[in-house]
């Protein structure tokens, strides 16, 4: 038997999966550590539900293996693989009560009826559904469906809790508190948790490290605020966060610093890597700010837009460098619409990614 | 795996060492075997046959099952223990087959001649019940093997049902209907004779178009295709008028509308040819009313063309109707909502929107029309006159003066290209866009009503046609308790007597004529219409729910037997099934497994449309929460299915009570069916109590519809809720 400290730990090797002519995934490798929660991101098509279901046994691969717990698992169908999944339909059987739902999978395992509806109950009380037991699925709201199948998954206490889009169903408001809640859930039982979505935001606020997956490939992986502060490609850093991307010239890279030009300006930005190469400059719209022109050797630009939004100022600028997104957010001083600025970059701030 | 394998493997011992090897005279459930089960060479079990009755082939076929015994007890190794498995019991199963046809009682058959070269000295008779579970058990031996090495995802259930369903369906469809094709190819002297076929094939007789140029009539081959084409087009425009008056006008009869198209289901398809007669015969009603009022000349023109094109319109136009208004239902009406709000007027919205949205569905219509009619062997009988139709035609070289089964089966071959034909052009036409069907996401929003011109022409196709089934149908009640039809109109309940009286004078007997054949059809048909469901809605499980390679070509062959044929079953079975290995002729086993495997498409149709509305991770939850497909299907589809379930049941109740064409052939002294004797009657001319045990007929088949429709109308309160937690979710169509 595994030890305790893979219980829970997921591996990809190579693995491949088609659908006839379509490649799903092609040669897949991953590892995730027992106890984090990954979120696999990206755009719609790009294989992150196939992935799940490859974990969940619910497709076979093509190539490869896989294994859970330190144990191969690529045959083994969904029945008789440790991990429980909570569909983005929620899929509660709506001919059995919230309590025969919950207590299902105990009891197709062979646990007395009476021991499975005891854990059911623990189970729902931990979503916060005491007393909801006898109700049918169809006298239940949205929220408290979703709940309903989050307990009946992890009343099992499996190995890996995967989930597919598991709020997508529900209004914003409900989405940021039933995350919230899965998510603590999640860490107060120490589970592994996969989760799908194709938003960032929310994949940013509950992730121990993302997955961001692109033309069934892993475009990079890492923890929310590496992808954010240093993404590794134009596709990563737009598709986290805003971003303006600019194309530049790199003269040279000494230490980890290069040193770069663009708009007449000269910049220093950190990089990881060591000899030049055809770089997009990413500038977050944050790390971005307007001055007056001829005080400081800046971008020269026009405002074309500019939104009031209370907290911050959103400007639309036609600069030396193309069209420019950035927020103010100390809101010293606010520049009309037509007013000529310049434009001046926190050079710590900025990354460079391969164009 | 091995414990699933041991378990069969133990059950196949049984069957080898203490089930009667052959078929039992008095029939298995007697029991009349079990005290020769060793000692009689007629009823001892395989291993007593091989050991003490000089029939050592059996012995020999039956080495590959001590094979897979020994593995099970002795390979430890899971992967070769599977390969061993598979190999061997595949050896086996050829092998047992291999005997069943090589050593037989009677000649002539293809493997005899090969390899015997004469019918066998020792010889045997057909395989009983020891024989069916050795074999049976050898296959799930095999499939659980199979699933051992990992194909079928591992799945042993999923891969035994496939393994199951397609050795049934070989077995029960494909085997008998290659006897067709090797019994059109035989020459006189027993050989086969590409010249002799191609005679036959080519004849004048089948093929001659002397109606249209010259006088004369038409080769059935013509007559047949011509009708089944008007027949399709007739229904599915009739259909389709019923059903856009049920769904899309204010009419208030709808549930009148909906029981009229009920009741011709129910009824045996010759009923209605029947009053027909009775209604525009040459004594018939209408036509003594013209002649006396308005001297109009009594003809015979009811008795050709006409006559049995008006008989299938009105039998299976309720069919079209029920097919169409799924179809018109499932257009779903926000399409049309989203029509209109781009400024489309009604008729607009149905030419450009409604209409192609129902066109795999009017396709579908056409098809089920098409083989019906082409298929259709009742009403041709008893309208057909001079007007020949193959079906009818097969049916009068079986049982003609000179029975010729040669000629027989090369008609056969006809019906079953024309039919496969039509299959395939729709297939083809419509693709797999026929399965997507309503999928029972709640819908808001109001179906668009008809524009008036065309609600004008709804009713005026459809409700005239609503009357004369009206008419037709009393007329099958008046004549059941007259005299003699239009002779002597007084009051009777002769026939029913005849049919139907009991005697109480010593004991109930059942002293009418009719019983019999009643009982006999009541029973088989309520034994055949469980196994019917269960066979199509495993396979529907199988084509919705499961992948597997040649799914495909799964699907097609079990889709197969739809487009077969009644008359084209019925002799392939009398041919297949007439000599060992399996004999089942004259008995009650061979009229259920016809039903069975008729019908099964419609259960397969019903448990695909059914199961698509049931949302695939609902089983996908199952799986990931730890129970396997087996406890899936149980805990969580077959529960959901109720409906389902029951509709498949009535369905092949009743089409097995109703239907005549296989059965024809099929019946024998012990086991007539109803509707086979009723034929019978028509023949004498005894049209009075045929009428009145047609009568009977239905009136049973609506008490049990309707005991089985309280039950549905249960399920359906309960569905509703259940609706609304699946239309929450995006279904997933397959
Ligand atoms: N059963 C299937 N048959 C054929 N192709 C499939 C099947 N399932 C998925 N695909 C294809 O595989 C690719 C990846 O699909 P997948 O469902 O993993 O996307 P996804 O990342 O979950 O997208 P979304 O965000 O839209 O849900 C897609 O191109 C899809 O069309
Ligand atoms: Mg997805």
């Amino acid at each position: 038997m595994s030890g305790n400290e893979t219980k829970g730990a997921v591996r990809f090797e190579n693995v491949v999966k088609k659908f006839g002519d379509v490649v799903a995934l092609k040669s897949l490798s991953l590892d995730i550590v027992p106890g984090e929660l990954v979120t696999l991101l990206g755009p719609s098509g790009c294989g992150k539900t196939t992935t799940l279901r490859l974990i969940a046994g619910l497709e076979a691969v093509t190539e490869g293996l896989i294994s859970i717990g330190g144990k191969d698992v690529t045959h083994l169908t969904a029945t008789y693989r440790n991990v429980s999944m909570v569909f983005q339909s929620y899929a509660l059987f709506p001919h059995m009560s919230v309590r025969e739902n919950v207590a299902y999978g105990l009891t197709v395992s062979a646990t007395p009826k009476k021991e499975a509806f005891d854990k059911a109950e623990e189970g729902l009380a931990m979503v916060g559904l005491e007393g909801f037991g006898d109700r049918l699925p169809s006298e239940l709201s949205g929220g408290q469906q979703q709940r309903v199948a989050v307990a009946r998954a992890v009343v099992l206490e499996p190995e890996v809790l995967l989930l597919d889009e598991p709020l997508s169903n529900l209004d914003a408001k409900l989405c940021r508190r039933v995350r919230e809640e899965i998510r603590q859930i999640q860490q107060s039982l120490n589970l592994t948790a996969v989760y799908v979505t194709h938003d960032q935001e929310e994949a940013m606020a509950v992730s121990d490290r993302i997955i961001v997956m692109k033309n069934a490939e892993i475009a990079q992986m890492g923890t929310p605020a590496d992808l954010y502060n240093e993404p590794n490609s134009e596709f990563i850093a737009d598709f986290i966060g805003d971003a303006n991307l600019v194309k530049c010239d790199v003269g040279s890279i000494t230490s980890g610093i290069a040193s770069i030009e663009v708009g007449g300006v000269k910049l220093k930005v950190p990089t990881t890597r060591n000899v030049p190469f055809n770089a997009s400059l990413v500038i977050r719209p944050q790390n971005a700010s307007l001055t007056a022109p001829g005080k400081k050797p800046g971008i020269r630009g026009n405002v074309t837009y500019a939104a009031f939004l209370g907290n911050q100022i959103q400007y639309t600028l036609d600069t030396d460098i193309g069209k420019m997104f950035v927020v103010d957010n100390t809101m010293d001083k606010t520049f009309p619409v037509g007013s000529d600025i310049h434009l001046l970059l926190n050079e710590k701030k900025l990354a460079l990614v391969p164009a | 795996m091995k414990k699933t394998a041991t378990l069969w493997q133990i059950i196949a011992l049984i069957g080898a060492l203490f089930l009667p090897w052959y078929g039992v005279n008095g029939g298995f459930w007697s029991f009349g075997w079990v005290s020769g089960i060793f000692s009689d060479p007629k009823t001892a079990s395989a291993v007593a046959q091989g050991l003490l009755h000089d029939r050592w082939w059996l012995i020999t076929a039956l080495i590959p099952l001590a094979g897979t015994g020994l593995s099970l007890l002795f390979i430890k190794d899971h992967k070769l223990l599977a390969k061993l498995l598979v190999v061997i019991s595949i050896a086996g199963l050829v092998m047992i087959i291999a005997q069943g046809f090589i050593i037989a009682r009677t000649a002539p058959r293809i493997f005899l001649d090969l390899f015997v070269g004469g019918p066998g000295e020792t010889g045997q008779t057909g395989m009983g019940a020891g024989a069916f579970v050795v074999l049976f058990s050898q296959l799930f031996v095999l499939t659980t093997g199979y699933s051992g090495m990992g194909k079928g995802r591992g799945d042993a259930f999923i891969v035994g049902m496939i393994g199951l369903i397609v050795s049934l369906v070989a077995v029960f469809v494909f085997f008998p209907v290659s006897h067709i094709l090797v019994q059109a190819f035989q020459g006189g002297d027993g050989s086969p004779s590409l010249a002799e076929f191609w005679s036959r094939l080519s004849s004048d007789r089948i093929w001659t178009l002397r109606c249209l140029v010259g006088n004369g009539s038409c080769g059935p081959a013509w007559n047949s295709l011509m009708l089944a084409i008007m027949t399709g087009a007739g229904t599915t425009l009739l259909g389709l008028a019923f059903a856009l008056i049920a769904t899309r006008t204010g009419f208030r009869a709808k549930r009148v509308l909906r029981v009229l198209t009920i009741v011709p289901i129910i009824t045996p398809p010759f009923v209605i040819g029947l009053a027909l007669i009775l209604l525009f015969g040459r004594s018939g009603t209408v036509t003594e009313l013209l002649n006396t009022y308005f001297d109009v000349p009594k003809t015979r023109w009811l008795y050709g063309f006409w006559g049995v094109y008006l008989a299938q319109l009105l039998s299976f136009t309720p069919i079209a109707f029920l097919v169409l208004i799924g179809v018109v239902e499932g257009v779903s009406p926000s399409m049309e909502e989203a029509s209109q709000t781009l400024n489309a007027d009604r008729w607009q919205t149905f030419r450009w929107i409604s209409f192609p949205l129902m066109r795999p569905g009017l396709a579908n219509a056409f098809l089920l029309g098409f083989i019906e009619s082409i298929a259709d062997f009742g009403n041709p009988l008893v309208l057909g006159g001079n007007f020949s139709v193959l079906s009818t035609e097969i049916y009068f070289s079986i049982v003609g003066a000179v029975a010729n089964s040669g000629r027989a089966a090369t008609l056969a071959i006809i019906l079953l290209s024309m039919t496969l034909s039509a299959f395939l052009i729709q297939r083809w036409w419509v693709g797999k866009k026929s399965y997507a069907t309503v999928t029972g996401k709640a819908d808001s929003g109001q179906h668009t009503p008809l524009n008036p011109a065309l609600r004008n022409l709804c009713y005026a196709t459809a409700l005239p046609w609503a009357a004369f089934t009206v008419v037709v149908y009393s007329m099958i009640i008046f004549g059941s308790f007259v005299k003699l039809w239009g002779y002597d109109h007084s009051f009777t309940l002769d026939h029913y007597l005849r049919a139907f009286s009991v005697s109480f004078s010593d004991g109930i007997r059942w002293t009418g004529v009719a019983w019999d054949s009643y009982f006999t059809t009541l029973t088989i048909s309520s034994i055949a219409a469980p196994f019917t469901a269960l066979v199509g809605l495993a396979t529907a499980y199988l084509l919705v729910r499961q992948k597997f390679v040649g799914k495909e070509a799964f699907e097609f062959s079990t889709m197969l037997s739809f487009a077969i044929p009644g008359t084209v079953i019925g002799i392939s079975y009398i041919l297949a099934f007439n000599v060992p290995p399996i004999e089942l002729t004259g008995t009650s086993i061979i009229l259920i497994l016809v039903f069975v495997f008729r019908n099964m498409p419609v259960g397969v149709r019903g448990g695909i449309a059914a199961m698509s509305q049931l949302d695939k991770s609902l089983d996908e939850a199952s799986n990931t929460l730890g129970a396997n497909s087996f406890t899936t299907v149980r805990r969580v589809i077959i529960p959901l299915m109720g409906p389902a379930i029951l509709a498949a049941l009535t369905y092949s109740f009743v089409r097995a009570i109703t239907s005549v064409s296989a059965v024809i052939f099929l019946v024998s002294a012990r086991h007539n069916m109803a509707t086979s004797f009723i034929v019978g009657r028509v023949e004498n001319g005894e049209f009075g109590i045929a009428i009145a045990y047609s009568a009977v007929l239905i009136v049973t088949m609506l008490i049990v519809i309707l005991g089985l429709q309280l039950i549905i109308g249960k399920r359906r309160l309960r569905r509703e809720d259940r609706l609304q937690v699946l239309s929450k979710t995006p279904v997933v169509a397959r």
